[in-house]
């Protein structure tokens, strides 16, 4: 009986695996290259903290205490925390598919695509916050 | 026959579990689609705006630039609604594939995620190769001066 079902049942055969391991590849690439970028995005801004505050300051008259510099670093450590959240679960997602595939262990599969599930969950609440963000800056 | 049978025994297949976590995956990048396709409407809008006004701040004009050129804008677009085709095939077809049993709309579902996974890792090299040049070009200026 439950061989007749396994028979009838969606299978990830020769094909969805290629595409599946071409696009966990893919995926795992973008996270780290995220992962990397986002590290040399913190670095790079803590370092140059002094010319980035007096180029702020140029625009923006009163930008140059210590509280306002205090505050970007803070958003930008934030923005780089939620880029690396949201990677993490791309990471783990591509990594949990690719094994479940090699070794044909079905928790590790879906394991894999519940923390891609999670990654556009994610990734759809900040397109969602972008475009409501958009919308008001317009009016 | 017997030897597809015994290989699709052995294969991976797409369980209860895995069908909800696909289900869940299609319509989450549904909305990102729908979402992505309104925010470039936004953004022509915006770029179609007045270019800049002016902020006085206790004497002094500041000139804030808002909205942005529309060429850059309209690159933005196109490159994003080619991502999003993608996404939304795979969306699409993944969604028909496990509603409607379909394994050819399941893999079709899962080669267009490996291209659009694909075309924004190519894009991001590209990108890094510009800010590369970009760092070697000022390295470059300032050695000479």
């Amino acid at each position: 009986m439950e061989e007749d079902q396994s028979i009838l049942e969606l299978q990830v055969d020769e094909t969805a695996s290629k595409n599946l391991s071409d696009a966990t590849r893919w995926a795992k690439f973008l996270s780290i290259t995220a992962f990397v970028c986002m590290g040399l995005v913190v670095i790079f801004f803590i370092a140059l903290r002094s010319q980035i505050a007096s180029a702020f300051s140029e625009v923006i008259p009163g930008f140059s205490d210590i509280d306002s510099l205090g505050m970007l670093i803070g958003i930008i450590v934030i923005a780089a925390g939620i880029v690396c959240l949201l990677m993490y679960f791309l990471f783990r997602g591509s990594v949990l598919i690719k094994k479940g595939i090699e070794s044909k262990n079905q928790d590790m599969f879906n394991h894999g695509l519940a923390s891609l599930k999670t990654y556009f969950i994610m990734y759809g609440i900040l397109t969602i916050i972008g475009l409501v963000a958009n919308l008001v800056s317009i009016f | 026959m017997e030897q597809d049978i015994e290989n699709s025994l052995f294969d991976l297949s797409v369980d209860e579990t895995a069908k909800d976590h696909l289900r869940r995956i299609c319509s989450w990048t549904m909305i990102i689609v729908i979402t992505a396709v309104i925010g470039y409407v936004v953004a022509i809008i915006k770029s179609l705006m007045p270019k800049a006004q002016v902020l006085q701040s206790e004497g002094f004009g500041v000139s804030v630039s808002r909205g942005q050129n529309p060429g850059s804008v309209i690159f933005g677009v196109i490159f994003g609604l080619l991502i999003n085709y993608f996404l939304y095939q795979f969306s699409n077809r993944t969604k028909k594939g496990v509603n409607g049993m379909s394994q050819t709309d399941l893999n079709a579902g899962f080669y267009n995620l490996k291209i659009y996974f694909v075309i924004i890792s190519v894009m991001v090299i590209i990108a890094l190769a510009f800010v590369l040049l970009f760092f070697l070009a000022v390295g470059a200026n300032g050695a000479t001066k």
